[in-house]
């Protein structure tokens, strides 16, 4: 006897790959503990994490809205102010390092910087979230207010949460050089000015990406100790690298990192789980085959093959079926999505540059 | 501000169950007025159906022009010619604006405020929405003569005795009493674009910033089919003759 003979098949890749149809490949993901369709969600992180939101509401999940716009707002206006895209109005957060910030901000270790641009018009634009806001704010009261209110939102969030979604998205990732904060995007992409005196690259190593995500973590558990999370990485390619190498290498250089954070702490840590939507979109087994012609966006047949996975296994895991839409709680806030809605991902308004 | 001269004497009152609080009032005072009123009354989904003809306005379900013909005294259809001025009223539902306000309102006091800029997108999608916009662009379609338009009426201060109604509390009047007014500025702006002048609520009646005193809404009547009949609960978003009456003093009737 030795320890293969007992393997089940999802164990050997003849039996779980080649011998399959790639979209009959199951059994990617047993997760580590399940939760109910009734259990607030929290989802944040990089573009892709918005799909695992709508795809909760569409389901029947609770998915925890945070800071809700008003219940009839037409949905191609909350998404142009960037409501009910994440669990809370941050913009994309697609670096660990900037997750650990949110948190700190929110939770009182750090105080918020007080940086602050202005567009050609005069507007006001949060250098945290310098896309949140389409013309940006009418005054510093207001960039300043609307920023307390989501880190109100994630103070409240984080409370009521079963569960923490975060979808790791980059390494790649730009600092204030004399503060030491990071920036959502560089400086003078969107908005402000670069300057090389006052922000520098950083591709975040290893150690760089694990630290500050344990540390959110640990954060996040002692304002909510039952709180469990989950991670993902983005499996969507970078839209442009400053690392100086080719986009494709860079790509797989910083995939490899997230992914090999994401499952080491995974297995390090009970109340944290790792769902594989990267090796099914990304994965060679599928052939590229959820991809768009420009080989980064993700189809909607590819979101919809990653969800469907993600449920089945949830369910599974739970053993029955999700209550119908009707039965949510009073507390998912109202929001409808279209099949194809498109996600806002700042990142990729680097591809104007390209 | 009096948009009406007493020169234009034919007027052409069209909108959904609020025209009969000035319908109430006038059916008891027209004597008094050189004013010649004609109410086009329909309810709200049947004015959205309204189809512009050569000349005309006329609702194209049968329900609707017959609620026409009932509040008229006779016309099915509306004869823009035969008018020198039109009254749109109704059209944009003041408890609705009430209920939006109260929730941007609300997103304030828990610490999680909206953007003016926002908040300005949420008026125009209120606007957009609303049978007003129908009304106007239909109207303009059969004609270029004044347009004024009132809204429904603030809800009454009762409505805040009910179980789903968020409680707006004294602390909070003058944040909701400026929501208002930068709503009316932004409705006289849309108007514009049709060349039609919106008529603020009037303040007389107002109570806690956003409300109406019951007593201008007490035994309100209800448009239905054209017909007039009570409803407890009618009094809450409609006003009565004594509304009427200042909808006409404003208006200059």
């Amino acid at each position: 006897m030795h320890p293969y003979e007992n393997l089940p098949p999802e164990a050997f890749w003849r039996s779980a790959i080649a011998t399959k149809n790639p979209l009959n490949i199951t059994g990617l993901w047993q997760p580590k503990f399940t939760f109910k369709p009734e259990d607030n969600v929290v989802t944040v992180g990089s573009c892709f994490a918005q799909h695992i939101g709508k795809a909760m509401v569409r389901r029947g999940y609770n998915w925890l809205d945070a800071e809700p716009a008003p219940a009839k707002t037409d949905p191609e206006l909350k998404k142009k102010f960037n409501y009910g895209i994440f669990s809370f109005r941050t913009g994309n957060i697609y670096t660990t390092e900037l997750l650990l910030q949110w948190c700190q901000w929110a939770f009182g270790e750090v105080k918020v910087p007080n940086e602050v641009w202005t567009n050609p018009e005069g507007r006001f634009i949060d250098p945290m979230r310098p896309n949140i806001e389409p013309n940006g704010f009418a005054n510093l009261d207001e960039m300043e207010m609307s920023r307390e209110a989501t880190l109100e939102a994630i103070r409240r969030g984080v409370k009521k949460a079963k569960v923490f979604v975060f979808t790791l998205g980059l390494t790649e990732a730009w600092r204030n050089i004399e503060h030491g904060y990071f920036y959502p995007m560089c400086p003078g992409t969107l908005h402000g000015d670069f300057s090389s005196e006052k922000h520098e690259f950083i591709n975040l190593r290893y150690p760089q990406i694990k630290q500050p995500l344990m540390q959110a973590i640990r954060l996040l558990r002692s304002v909510n100790p039952d709180l469990k999370f989950i991670l993902t990485v983005s499996p969507v390619p970078l839209t442009a690298t400053a690392s100086g190498k080719h986009v494709l290498t860079a790509t797989t250089h910083s995939k490899s990192l997230l992914r090999a954070v994401a499952g080491d702490i995974a297995d390090e840590q009970a109340d944290v789980d790792y769902f594989p939507s990267y090796e099914i979109i990304t994965g060679f087994p599928f052939r590229g085959m959820f991809f768009e012609p420009n080989m980064r966006s993700v189809s909607d047949k590819g979101v919809e093959f990653v969800m469907a996975s993600f449920f089945e296994a949830l369910e599974k895991g739970r053993n029955k079926r999700p209550k119908p839409a009707s039965a949510k709680k009073s507390n998912l806030k109202e929001t409808s999505f279209e099949k194809s809605d498109e996600v806002v991902c700042e990142e990729e308004l680097l591809d104007a540059f390209s | 501000m009096r948009f009406l001269r007493k020169k234009q004497k034919k007027i052409c009152v069209l909108g959904n169950s609020h025209v009969t609080s000035l319908k109430r009032y006038w059916d008891e005072s027209a004597d008094q007025h050189p004013w010649d009123l004609t109410f086009f009354g329909a309810g709200t989904p049947f004015l959205r159906g309204i189809v512009p003809q050569k000349g005309a306005l006329e609702c194209k379900r049968i329900e609707g022009k017959r609620s026409f013909e009932r509040t008229s005294g006779g016309q099915q259809v509306i004869q823009v010619n035969d008018y020198a001025h039109f009254c749109v009223l109704g059209a944009l539902s003041g408890s609705k604006v009430v209920g939006l306000l109260s929730e941007i309102d609300a997103a304030a006091e828990r610490g999680m405020p909206y953007s003016s800029e926002f908040i300005g997108h949420l008026y125009d999608q209120f606007f957009d929405k609303s049978l007003a916009k129908v009304l106007l662009e239909k109207l303009r379609k059969v004609t270029d003569k004044p347009i004024v338009l009132s809204g429904g009426p603030l809800p009454s201060e009762r409505i805040q005795k009910q179980k789903y109604v968020r409680k707006i509390t004294p602390e909070r009047q003058d944040f909701c009493l400026k929501l208002l007014q930068d709503f009316e500025i932004r409705m006289e702006n849309r108007l514009e674009e049709y060349d039609a002048k919106f008529l603020r609520w009037p303040s007389a009646p107002r109570v806690s910033g956003l409300f109406n005193q019951h007593q201008y809404m007490a035994g309100s009547m209800a448009l239905n089919g054209g017909t007039q009949e009570k409803y407890p609960q009618h009094d809450l978003i409609h006003g009565n003759a004594a509304y009427g009456e200042l909808l006409a003093t404003a208006l200059s009737f």
